[in-house]
């Protein structure tokens, strides 16, 4: 009496959104969020599996900028030359997380869509908000690891690593939405909004039932940015970040600061871009002092829960580390070839295959 | 759907169903068993398999993502009879305990080795790129050290050539189960699939505390594939935590029986629930046993359960160990500079790798099979036989490989009793394996313990100078405990000063404050790492707060040899001779040393026996026992080899039966190679004077003399002959099947305790200690380990290289005990949250720092076999050496762990705001 569900395995968008709305189904790419939940679920819906569709994970250049198809594997994007080259933060965050099992089988469309990894949302017996019940149990609860921004009802942080990254990027994300009244064959409408757009609760579904993440647009590189990633957490490796930072900066001839992203993740119900922090070292000396002052406003406007009060000096400490080590490391070329290297041209690939 | 794929070179057409992973795809579908089902979540990989040469977790990855695609599984890494280097280098650097996570680890280390020997020649790579290429796997066992060493000495190319030219597929390296273990062929309980098994689940309580009014399961019954279900908590009894057994059912499949359990409905009178030890000793807070049920309580401990007293929720005090009590207490009251301090550590789960799992059989009506993940086969069989009234010799028990155990499943396992009763029941065979979240709830726990320790030492006598007999000034302790076992009793974590500190003044007491939480079970050196945190931590920063040298101080009240030569050693370690002053560094970083010592006994099971057999296809050893990997099967081997004068890979050692002979002991309480050595070596010395007697009598040899390899003997008659040499083949050629058998002699002087229940503690004590480099992030709040030496007292140390590979593993265990593990359990219903591995957070291989062992030559003349277990001896230190480093380097005095870093930024900003500088 094995449980077996509806499954398709669509080549085009077009067929994929045509098969969620019939079934009612759940887009799966790497699986490895999905799988897990699956797992233990009474009734888990029917499934349209990413695995056949055309071109889904491929990188090319794109109006000056790049194009990831949102079934790129998140090890795939971070080997990615023109990715190391051209927009190194998103490199180093995917390459940073999880563990190169998961990398080489995750997707960054499934990153950034990816569940709250809140331990009461992840227990097979327990049904929280989010999972359809009426309250958040973390919020009485333990909430050790959740939010220090409390902003939403729900208290689980963002998972996303990627998600940060590609804000700090300012990316933007295509969807393919069904094409409104015309056929059902009808070739799905394309939509381009910022990532932020497609990362809070349920947002995306919120946009439509069937929207399917196609893939990533980054816009053109900076030339001379400096860009950092850093984590805390317990261990080395492996663990889920309890603070995440993605910096970016650029440094006049005169050692100015003139440019500067900061986002964050860990911390809020969606990665957050710390604009105080930015106007505070730009057009400033990257001097330490400087940016000690600027690493302090990182938590301005926090709301921490009962058991969260140690994330803001963390926070603090990672942004301030974040800084410093993208102030102290290699720019990006002054200036970058137009058409980045497709995937045709990669030297010498770190991984050896992509899911 | 259909599936087309390419499994080790073969093509495979498969149906399987949409959430299929493609794990269960090669372990159930093709019968590859090398790959394990470790975590199920992607945080351990155990399940590792390449995919067109990149390794992924097979758990996570639907089976219908093989399509088209080469699949290959640790099977088929070695081709050609050729193993590949990656499993020559973990063979010879011992780079495997239980052998649970190997398969994974070189799935992934080959890939590795490959891509960079491609690119990078023999160059070697960095710790910190093996590191980062391995960090998907989790080695409970604490294989670490060695697993470095084996990956950059592959990729330097040092494996390349098998070690003898003609067989390449040879066992080589120290361990001679090692070949199974990097091949994915030593088969675990859950590798382990009878004709016509059944799979069980299990309806465990959603409460923490209820009373089963009534049980209705027939709808569940009357479901398609369902074949049996049997009751584990009785109608009226209460359930006492969330996860404890109500029913276990077995049916076809495991979908099938989740299926199936929905349907059970179970009345509960819920009851109102005690979970922390605040709650528990609140006023008016319900009992969770009341006289009549306290025998219900389970033993979270080694030692057998004395009469305490009991009052509500607490238990205790326990205080047999207690020493002059009342002077200890004046003692500590008169000295107005005693230390005074709280220590806390928390619920640490065993999580084995491979989690509790029994298949059993019933052969008949009265005889049983039953493959159990145990560390005990003998003690179970006994045990079995006699619940189910069944003689012993018509109960096998069988655990040929066992993926790890520190304690957990030294216990009679409630899976097993389930899988029994099931089997019976439903007339076919059953298996009952935990999931991890199961594993992480049922699977055993080290008791959360508050330690609140007083201190007072002799006045100082200026200088270093270790005492005349009899005249050392003591210190006196005051030491009281209470411990959080769940619904578990016998905490006896202040009775460890007993053995630290025998001629001290000492008020000791233990309690247990009994909450309802899932029950402790004796975990690695029961009671003793909160314990040496605790006592440990006391010494070193009352030393500093009196100026006096920490080792010093030790030494002066010391009288045990095994602890001064421990003491010595430390002394002479330039690691903590040229320390630097505390608070030494200023900056964002900062270095500290510590140090930490303990004291442990040993157990002996004098009743081990282990037969030798010698026919003209070798030698054989065997016993009634286990490998958990420890290496039990090494060391019998070991022991005839050294008799015999024979290669070690030479002697066939068989046990994981209890059916291969009358006991064996327990894998716990070290006492394996103190028990096993010296019967080994007995049954081989007798072996021996048999071949000798055969030699003497077919071969017509006069008074021959056995010799490494076989016998020197001259031709009968000839005076004047050469001693001619008869290789041990040529006697087993002429010689009728021999076997022998031996047992284990009294230590000299007898045990401290005779035995009890067949187990006796040895009179001698090892002595060990662990020094401790570290580095303390003072912005992210992260502690490193850089470097940690371990020094350890025990004699004579049998097989060096397992040894080793232990000790590395308790220091792992005790790194990560310190620093990450963390059982939490929901405030209000007690649901446990750290439901799997990434949230149950056990040392990966990034986290541990250089590891050095040094075994301390000397002592221990009078114990059979000269030496004695280390398991439990180098997992004590640990954490109270990390703490003192950290107060080194800080000034702040950790007190409670695991060091995570909201504790240590909270900690580090508390010495802000006192005084700056202040001594540790
Ligand atoms: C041990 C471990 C550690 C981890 N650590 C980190 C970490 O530090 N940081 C981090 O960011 N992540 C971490 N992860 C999570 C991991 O990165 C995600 O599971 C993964 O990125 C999800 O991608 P996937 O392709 O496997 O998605 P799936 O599991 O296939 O899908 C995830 C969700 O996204 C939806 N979805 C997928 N693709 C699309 C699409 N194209 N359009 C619309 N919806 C879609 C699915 O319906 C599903 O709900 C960790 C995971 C593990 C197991
Ligand atoms: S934090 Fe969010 S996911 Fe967690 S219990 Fe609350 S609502 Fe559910
Ligand atoms: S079992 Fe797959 S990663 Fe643990
Ligand atoms: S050897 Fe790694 S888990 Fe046992």
């Amino acid at each position: 009496m094995t449980r077996l569900v509806p499954i398709r395995l669509p080549k085009s968008a077009a067929e994929a959104l045509a098969a969620q709305a019939e079934l009612d189904a759940e887009y799966r790419a790497g699986g490895t969020d999905l799988q897990e939940r699956r797992a233990h679920e009474h009734e888990p819906r029917a499934l349209v599996d990413l695995r056949d569709l055309e071109a889904f994970g491929d990188i090319e250049p794109d109006a000056g900028g790049l194009r990831i198809g949102a079934g790129a594997s998140l090890q795939r994007v971070a080997d990615h030359p023109a990715v190391r080259t051209s927009w190194p933060g998103v490199a180093e965050a995917c390459g940073a997380l999880g563990t190169p099992q998961v990398r080489a089988v995750a997707t960054l469309g499934g990153n950034l869509a990816q569940a709250p990894r809140c331990w009461y949302y992840r227990h097979p017996d327990h049904s929280c908000l989010r999972k359809g019940g009426d309250a958040c149990l973390a919020r009485g609860g333990d909430h050790l690891w959740h939010v220090c921004f409390d902003t939403d009802p729900c208290a689980a942080p963002h998972p996303s690593t990627a998600a940060l990254a590609l804000l700090a990027y300012e990316a933007e994300v295509e969807l393919a939405l069904p094409a409104g009244s015309a056929a059902p064959e009808a070739p799905p409408k394309r939509e381009r909004v910022p990532v932020e757009a497609v990362l809070a609760t349920d947002a995306l579904t919120q946009i439509h039932p069937s929207a399917l993440l196609t893939a990533v647009h980054l816009g053109a590189p900076l030339p001379r940015e400096r860009s950092a990633y850093v984590r805390a957490s317990s261990r080395a490796l492996a663990e889920w970040a309890l603070v995440e930072v993605c910096v970016r900066l650029r440094l006049g001839a005169d050692g100015v600061v003139d440019f500067a992203r900061v986002t964050v993740g860990a911390v809020a119900p969606t990665p957050l871009r710390l604009t105080a922090v930015e106007q505070a070292v730009v057009g400033q000396p990257a001097s330490p002092e400087r940016f000690e002052a600027a690493a302090a406003l990182a938590t301005a406007g926090a709301k921490p829960l009962p058991m969260t009060g140690y994330k803001l000096e963390l926070l603090a400490g990672a942004v301030l580390t974040a800084l410093e080590l993208a102030r102290d490391g290699r720019p990006s070329p002054d200036t970058i070839a137009p058409a980045p290297l497709g995937d045709a041209e990669l030297s010498e690939p770190a991984s050896q295959g992509d899911r | 759907m259909q599936l087309r794929t390419t499994v080790n070179g073969a093509a495979e057409t498969l149906e399987v169903g949409p959430d299929e992973s493609s794990l269960s795809v090669v372990r159930e579908r093709l019968g590859l068993t090398g790959a394990k089902l470790g975590c199920g979540h992607g945080a351990c990989g155990a399940c590792a398999i390449q995919v067109d040469g990149q390794p992924v977790a097979s758990c996570l990855l639907p089976a219908l993502k093989l399509e088209g695609r080469q699949v290959e599984t640790v099977e088929h890494l070695a081709t050609d009879d050729e193993l590949h280097p990656i499993q020559r280098a973990f063979m010879a650097e011992d780079a495997m305990q239980c052998g649970y996570c190997t398969p994974g680890f070189v799935v992934e280390a080959a890939a590795f080795h490959d891509a960079w020997r491609a690119r990078r020649g023999t160059a070697s790579p960095s710790r910190d790129e093996v590191a980062k290429a391995l960090s998907g796997h989790l080695c409970r066992c604490g294989t670490y050290a060695a697993i470095y060493r084996a990956v950059i000495g592959a990729c330097e190319g040092r494996f390349d050539a098998a070690p003898e030219a003609g067989a390449p597929l040879v066992a080589a390296g120290p361990r001679v189960d090692g070949l199974a273990k990097v091949t994915g062929a030593a088969k675990y309980t859950v590798d382990v699939r009878p004709e016509g098994m059944l799979e069980a689940q299990v309806l465990r309580s959603p409460h923490a505390h209820a009373r089963v009014r009534a049980i209705d399961w027939s709808r569940a019954l009357a479901l398609p594939g369902v074949h049996g279900a049997v009751r584990m908590t009785e109608i009226g009894h209460k359930v006492r935590f969330v996860g404890q057994e109500v029913v276990a059912l077995a049916a076809a499949d495991i979908a099938t029986a989740r299926a199936a359990l929905r349907e059970v409905e179970v009345d509960y009178e819920v009851l109102e629930a005690v979970v922390g030890t605040e709650a528990a000793l609140a006023e008016g807070a319900p009992e969770i046993y009341v006289n009549r049920t306290h025998k219900r309580a389970p033993n979270e401990n080694e030692l057998d359960l004395f009469p305490v007293r009991w009052k509500a929720n607490l238990r205790g005090p326990f205080g047999m160990f207690a020493r002059q009590a009342g002077r200890a207490a004046r003692r500590i009251e008169d000295d107005a500079e005693a230390f005074s301090g709280t220590f806390e550590t928390q619920t640490q789960v065993h999580t084995a790798l491979e989690p509790h799992a029994a298949v059993a059989e019933w052969i008949g009506d009265d005889s049983l099979r039953v493959h159990l993940s145990t560390q005990a086969v003998s003690h179970m069989a006994e045990e079995l036989a006699k619940r189910f009234g069944l003689r012993r010799d018509a109960v096998e028990v069988h655990a040929e490989f066992v993926g790890g155990g520190f304690g957990a499943k030294a216990v009679m396992p409630i899976e097993a009793l389930m899988a029994v009763e099931l089997a019976r029941v439903c007339g076919r065979p059953v298996r009952v394996a935990n999931d991890r979240r199961e594993e992480l709830i049922v699977g055993g726990l080290r008791p959360a313990l508050r330690a609140e320790v007083q201190l007072s030492v002799p006045p100082s006598d200026g200088g270093n100078t270790p005492p005349a007999d009899g005249e050392a000034p003591q210190p006196a302790l005051r030491m009281h405990t209470w411990a959080d076992a769940g619904v578990a009793i016998g905490s006896a974590a202040a009775a460890m000063a007993r053995i630290h500190l025998p001629q001290a003044q000492l008020d000791l007491a233990d309690y247990d404050v009994i909450t309802n939480g899932p029950p402790g079970t004796p975990f690695r050196g029961p009671g003793g790492p909160p314990a040496f945190f605790a006592m440990e931590q006391a010494i070193d920063a009352h030393a500093n707060a009196l100026g006096r040298d920490p080792v010093a101080l030790r030494r002066g009240w010391n009288r045990n040899p095994a602890r001064a030569r421990v003491y010595e050693w430390i002394q002479e370690q330039a690691l903590w001779r040229d320390r630097p002053a505390p608070l030494a560094d200023r900056g964002r970083y900062r270095r500290g040393i510590g140090v930490a010592t303990a004291t442990w006994p040993y157990f002996v099971e004098p009743a081990t026996q282990v037969t030798v057999a010698a026919s003209s296809a070798g030698f054989r050893v065997s016993m009634a026992g286990q490998d958990i990997g420890t290496g039990t099967r090494t060391l019998l081997a070991e022991a005839v080899a050294a008799v015999l004068g024979v290669p070690v890979h030479t002697i066939e050692a068989e046990i994981g039966d209890s059916s291969r002979g009358t006991h064996g002991p327990t894998a716990g309480g070290s006492r394996t190679a103190a028990s096993v050595f010296p019967a080994a070596t007995r049954a081989a010395e007798a072996l021996r004077d048999e071949l000798l007697e055969v030699a003497e009598a077919r071969l017509q040899l006069d008074a021959p003399v056995a010799v490494p390899g076989g016998l020197e003997g001259r031709p009968r008659g000839d005076g004047a002959a050469q001693p001619q040499f008869v290789p041990w083949s040529e006697v087993l050629a002429v010689a009728p099947a021999i076997t022998t058998t031996g047992k284990r002699k009294r230590d000299q002087g007898g045990y401290f305790l005779p035995p009890v229940a067949g187990l006796a503690i040895g009179r001698h004590l090892g002595a060990g200690a662990q020094i401790t480099e570290l580095e303390v992030d003072t912005r992210l709040g992260r502690v490193r380990v850089l470097r940690a030496v371990a020094g350890l007292s025990i004699g004579k140390v049998h097989s060096p290289t397992l040894a080793r590979s232990q000790v590395e593993g308790g220091m792992i265990q005790g790194l990560s005990f310190a620093l990450y593990e963390e059982r939490r359990l929901d405030p209000r219903d007690g649901t446990l949250l750290t439901g799997g591995l990434e949230d149950y957070r056990v040392c990966g291989l990034g986290d541990v720092g250089a590891l050095e062992v040094h075994f301390i030559p000397g002592g221990f003349e009078g114990v059979q076999g000269r030496g004695i277990g280390l398991g439990e001896l180098c997992t004590l230190p640990p954490a109270a050496s990390i703490a003192n480093a950290v107060a080194h380097a800080t000034g702040w005095r950790p007190t409670q762990i695991p060091l995570r870093p909201d504790r240590v930024l909270a900690g580090l900003a508390s010495v802000a705001q006192s005084t700056e500088g202040s001594q540790p």
